[in-house]
């Protein structure tokens, strides 16, 4: 019986199940020995660039829709899609700025 | 958790805020009508809300912490119905062509039960309301600044 629950998180009456198979909720893979490498930089990368890219999209469509239709948007909603694409363009920037700035120091490495 | 998380809470709440003023515009334009097609005079609306939750709302002890509920995803409209509790006010105006022809209350018109001061009140709760959803997502955003500051020379 004792096998069915994880070992510590016990709260008051509150035991966590054990997750031990990758369809349980919460699973992390916390089996040993089957150590799951580090999503890359690249791709890592990539999806970010494309997650940016389709909030600058949306930012579009929601804008195009206010200035066409603007019974059927809100103003929050506009600026609020500008802010978000503001905000993940900024975090772009940062991420780019950085390899840029490791590539320098790497370069310049005399 | 995410990046946009207070974001999307707080303009849902600004919606629900949009959809409050909404009905309240609905109500004091209304406030005169003496003839709907349910019959009677105008019945002003209410708005109401409901939070919206990440997982089911219910808690049990044999669920892993995980499956429990955890911050919610904002506010909603659940509907928006019609005071039916609220008295109508009479106002007497037998030239009136709405106004009742017999019984005891010969004369008088059925008003609806708006109170335009109530009305005000409220609206101002909900611009009040709207700009502090407004202040979160500053708020949000700025936190967002201060974090893309650190390390930056």
């Amino acid at each position: 019986m004792s096998g069915l629950f994880g070992t510590g998180e016990v709260s008051g009456d509150q035991v966590a199940l054990k997750a031990t198979h990758k369809n349980h909720f919460g699973f992390q893979g916390a089996v040993k020995g089957e150590e799951t490498p580090a999503e890359e930089f690249t791709n890592a990368l990539k999806n970010a660039l494309g997650e940016t890219n389709n909030l600058q999209q949306n930012l579009s469509d929601i804008t195009q829709a206010y200035l066409t239709d603007p019974e059927s948007v809100d103003a929050h909603d506009v600026t609020i899609a500008m802010s978000k694409a503001n905000m993940s363009i900024e975090i772009t920037k940062a991420v780019v700025d950085g390899a840029l700035k490791a590539y320098n120091n790497i370069i310049n490495i005399r | 958790m995410g990046l946009f998380t207070s974001i999307n809470t707080a303009a849902s709440g600004m919606s629900a805020q949009r959809m409050r003023l909404d009905v309240i515009s609905d109500n004091i334009a209304n406030a005169e009508t003496t003839r709907t097609t349910e019959g009677g005079a105008f019945r002003r609306s209410r708005v109401i809300f409901k939070p919206e939750v990440s997982q089911p709302y219910w808690k049990s002890p044999f669920l892993p912490e995980k499956l429990q509920n955890r911050v919610g995803k904002g506010v909603e409209v659940v509907e928006i119905e019609k005071d039916m509790d609220s008295e109508m006010r009479l106002v007497y105006d037998p030239s009136h062509p709405d106004s009742m022809k017999t019984g005891p209350k010969a004369g008088y018109v059925e008003m609806p039960n708006v109170n335009i001061v109530d009305e005000m009140v409220d609206m101002i709760s909900a611009s009040r309301s709207y700009e502090a959803n407004v202040a979160v997502v500053e708020g949000s955003k700025a936190m967002f600044l201060k974090a893309l500051e650190i390390g930056r020379r």
